[in-house]
């Protein structure tokens, strides 16, 4: 109990250093407009980064929550500030850099916030109120002027089902509704490919998807808000909805990817094949672009044979499609195959999925948060923010709008139509035909449906093994001329 | 028809084949040589030019050329296009590819008609395969940020039949003319055409050159000077990341001055195209990112018809069939006659289908147009003694 108030003192009083730290600072925050508030200055204390993997970091502490720590330390002369995950870090010594800081009783935050303490920023930010652990509570109440209007919405589920152009429509126009000042897709896919390209194979379908997210927001919004992806997982087609956003949020364990073997897709002649993957490839390259990310990324991801590496260039990521060259490059994809070890553990080169680390190494991912209370200090939304709108109630919604579609179409085409006998008197064989007409017309009217249409599409009716359009009409045709040929 | 319809539908791919194999003479005919002078025709200024987007196809698999992009709605919305005094025509192409057959009509019209009346440029989201053929008419050609532009190769229906040997020859000929006309350099699409590997080449039965590219971008002038090889420019373009067929991208068509720029709102394209100001005609539509004309309006429809006729064309012939079957075997006159008359409802929709896209007879009944009317008049016969 008592730590658990230390560890709410903790925050509370770090939440303060956060917020103002945050507000005069970093570049990479600069598309929020609360970092050009002036009258708010900077606080920021002298310490040491003891990292478990053996390095020691001199330099400043930005800013900090029970989870991650950001820290300004210089390479090469010049100003690098850097979010560390509290995981990675043995120790943090304050003040006086070269005591490092006891009490073994206390996590590594409360040791943070035990020295912080003794250096309380005073300013009138400082004694503002923190978020709640979980993130859900506003810092501030709806009605606070200048409240930074944040929607939230999750997106979990299948790609091209759960997650499609039309939830995504009704959770943007929300949005607007609300005067959202930003937006933050938290994305959660099911990932269970039924072919090793399946990345590939849902390349057209995320095509559909993706301008809802980028284009259509920029042309509904009087003020286009920030858009942000936060990833948890994004696979196979879903990794290309975070890389059309320009600013990408990772969990410890997320990971984009799954789009590999697009040079081991489809047979034929080689220069027809050629053809098929280069313009997959380019088409997808393209929304990387639309993210402002480098293709080469998305060229790792895809092609075994594509060798990549890099070096920072400053504070710049530089890629090279070669093999390292000196110790300060790193390889990222050699030109494979995997072992079967690696492959099945996710760990080879042959393909690039991108994890926490190495998103944030080629500065793909802007930081490392497991917690909402975590991505809103990395964004620099965890004070004067007030959360908007009602996501989760569209997302179910539409979850089980595509539940109850399904049992009804299954409904209708099995029992409906399949199990009516025709047979009997004239009336009954009449009946029986209405009936099946009827379940066969109400088929083709739920399918018609433009929102519906984008999840039972082939590939999904193929799997309920429902009939396409034109042989649901066809067997409508055949009743009628059945009918019309029986005789009382 | 979806965006990568060739790979999916072996009826389209046959269609291509006949395509290709008939689209030959008319090239002869339609001489692809640049126009001597593709200026605007002669009128009077607007103060402030007005514009207009016409879409070659959409996102609702609604974007196979020959199909739902033909030669023959461009020239019927053309009229309106002058009706409503445009002066900047934009063709904004999201395309996956399609028929070879459609390619010389489009090109042939943009260049003889559109570029001779309104200042036309491409605005390209996606131009694959014969949308990209098709685009190369046009001298200006700008991009949105995720564009993708090339991978021309032809094939019939089925990844193992490429087009190969003298019919092959025939489309890379026809594409350098096609490449004149809009002053692009010819070897970009001969790199978007065929494959950088000279062991791909000797399968596709023709002589090198390879379609491999490079360039050199002048860093005096900015000039771009492309090589066909993968040698002698600074930057190899095929092949990219292992692919051994030439696809641009934004950032690779402006940096080699292939796109004029970059443009993803009309606001953008608007100061690309060198205006202040554009009035962009038509009414805001939702979900639409420019205005819908007129003209892009009877567009939509054509396109919309086609898919709905797409969807329903087995339906109509069902309905002649069944109902000629069951006339047949009626058992009085005025029961068969009751039967003839659905019979003849299907062909009725069958022809409202061809009168609105002719090219249906290739992709949906198999047969060129002028058999698929002779194939008609045939069955009209057949119900007409039917009833007697």
């Amino acid at each position: 109990m008592l730590n658990h108030s230390r560890s709410s003192i903790s925050r509370f009083l770090l939440a303060g250093i956060a917020a103002t730290a945050i507000f005069a600072s970093l570049p990479t925050l600069a598309a929020d407009p609360t970092t050009a508030k002036p009258e708010v200055k900077a606080a920021s204390s002298a310490a040491k980064l003891k990292l478990k993997d053996g390095r020691v970091i001199v330099g400043e502490i930005i800013a900090q929550t029970k989870d991650v720590i950001r820290f300004k330390s210089k390479v090469s002369g010049i100003d690098v500030t850097t979010d560390y995950m509290m995981t990675d870090v043995e120790e943090v010594i304050k003040g006086e850099v070269s005591t490092p800081a006891p009490a073994a009783d206390k996590t590594e935050a409360d040791k943070t916030a035990a020295k912080s303490d003794e250096s309380k920023d005073k300013s009138p930010a400082a004694a503002a109120p923190a978020t709640d652990p979980a993130g859900t509570t506003p810092a501030v109440s709806a009605d606070t002027p200048g409240a930074h209007r944040v929607y939230f919405a999750e997106l979990k589920g299948k790609f091209g089902r759960n997650v499609t152009q039309t939830v995504i429509r009704k959770l943007t126009a929300e949005a607007k509704k609300e005067n959202a000042d930003t937006i933050i897709f938290s994305l959660d896919g099911a990932w269970d490919p039924q072919s090793p390209f399946q990345g590939w194979s849902e390349l057209l379908r995320y095509e559909e998807i993706a301008p809802a997210m980028t284009d259509e927001i920029e042309r509904d919004f009087a003020n286009p808000p920030r858009v942000v992806t936060w990833v948890h997982r994004a696979m196979g087609g879903a990794s290309l909805i975070p890389l059309c956003t320009k600013e990408i949020y990772m969990t410890d364990t997320g990971v984009i990817g799954g789009m590999f073997g697009l040079d081991l897709m489809m047979q034929g002649n080689r220069t027809v094949v050629e053809k098929q993957r280069s313009l997959r490839l380019q088409h997808a390259a393209g929304w990387v672009i639309k993210g402002g990310y480098d293709r080469k990324i998305l060229y790792a991801m895809g092609v075994v044979e594509y060798i990549l590496s890099y070096r920072y260039v400053g504070d710049q990521v530089e890629f090279f499609e070669r093999m390292p060259e000196g110790p300060n490059e790193v390889l990222l994809t050699d030109a494979g195959p995997d072992t079967m070890q690696d492959l099945v553990r996710g760990k080879g080169k042959a393909y690039l999925n991108i994890n926490a680390k190495i998103g944030k190494d080629i500065k793909v991912s802007k930081g490392t948060a497991n917690t909402k209370e975590d991505l809103f200090f990395l964004m620099g939304l965890d004070r004067n923010r007030v959360d908007v709108g009602n996501a989760k109630k569209i997302c179910d919604q539409w979850d089980r709008r595509i539940a109850n579609t399904e049992k009804e179409l299954l409904k209708l085409w099995r029992e409906d139509y399949n199990e009516t006998r025709v047979q009997g008197t004239y009336e009954q064989r009449l009946a029986a035909r209405g009936k099946q007409k009827r379940a066969l017309r109400e088929m083709l009217e739920k399918l018609g449906n433009k929102e519906l249409k984008e999840v039972f599409d082939d590939n999904y009716r193929n799997e309920l093994r429902l009939p396409g359009d034109s042989d649901l009409q066809s067997l409508i045709d055949r009743i009628d001329i059945e009918q019309q040929m029986d005789k009382k | 028809m979806s965006l990568f319809a060739s790979l999916k539908s072996n009826v389209i791919g046959a269609a291509s084949l006949l395509a290709l194999a008939f689209a030959m003479p008319a090239m002869a005919q339609n001489s692809s040589e640049p126009a001597p002078a593709a200026k605007p025709a002669e009128k009077v200024p607007n103060a402030v030019p007005r514009g207009a987007v016409i879409t070659m196809g959409d996102r609702e698999e609604k974007n196979m050329v020959g199909v739902y992009m033909t030669a023959g709605i461009l020239d019927r919305i053309l009229p309106m296009l002058e009706e409503e005094k445009i002066d900047i025509v934009v063709f904004r192409f999201y395309s996956g590819g399609g028929m070879l057959l459609e390619i010389q009509p489009l090109s042939d019209i943009i260049e003889n008609k559109y570029k001779q009346k309104f200042r036309s440029v491409a605005w390209i989201e996606s131009a694959i395969s014969a949308a990209a053929m098709t685009a190369h008419t046009l001298n200006d050609i700008y991009f949105t940020s995720q564009a993708n532009y090339g991978a021309c190769t032809g094939f019939a229906g089925s990844l193992d039949k490429p087009v190969t040997g003298i019919e092959l020859e025939r489309v890379l000929a026809q594409m350098e003319a096609i490449s004149a006309r809009g002053g692009h350099d010819p070897r970009i699409m001969r790199a978007m055409q065929i494959s950088s590997d000279d062991g791909d080449i000797a399968d596709l039965k023709i002589p090198g050159p390879s379609g491999a590219l490079s360039a050199t971008i002048d860093e005096k002038t900015g000039e771009v000077t492309f090589y066909q090889d993968s040698i002698s420019g600074k930057v190899v373009l095929n092949p990219t990341a292992g692919r051994r067929i030439f696809t641009f991208n934004s950032e690779t068509a402006a940096q080699f001055k292939f796109s004029k720029g970059t443009a993803d709102t009309l606001d953008q394209l608007t100061h690309l195209l060198g205006y202040k100001e554009i009035e962009w005609v038509g009414e805001k539509v939702p979900a639409i990112l420019w205005p819908v004309s007129k003209a892009e309006k009877k567009n939509m429809e054509f396109r919309n018809k086609t898919k709905h006729d797409e969807e329903m064309n087995a339906s109509y012939y069902r309905q002649f069939v069944m109902n000629v079957n069951a006339a047949q075997g009626a058992a009085t006159r005025e029961e068969r006659l009751k039967f003839l008359n659905k019979a003849k409802r299907g062909l009725d929709q069958l022809e409202q289908m061809l009168k609105n896209n002719p090219n249906l007879a290739l992709t949906v009944m198999g047969r060129f147009p002028d058999e698929a009317r002779k194939w008609l008049d045939e069955q009209r016969k057949i119900i007409k003694d039917l009833g007697k």
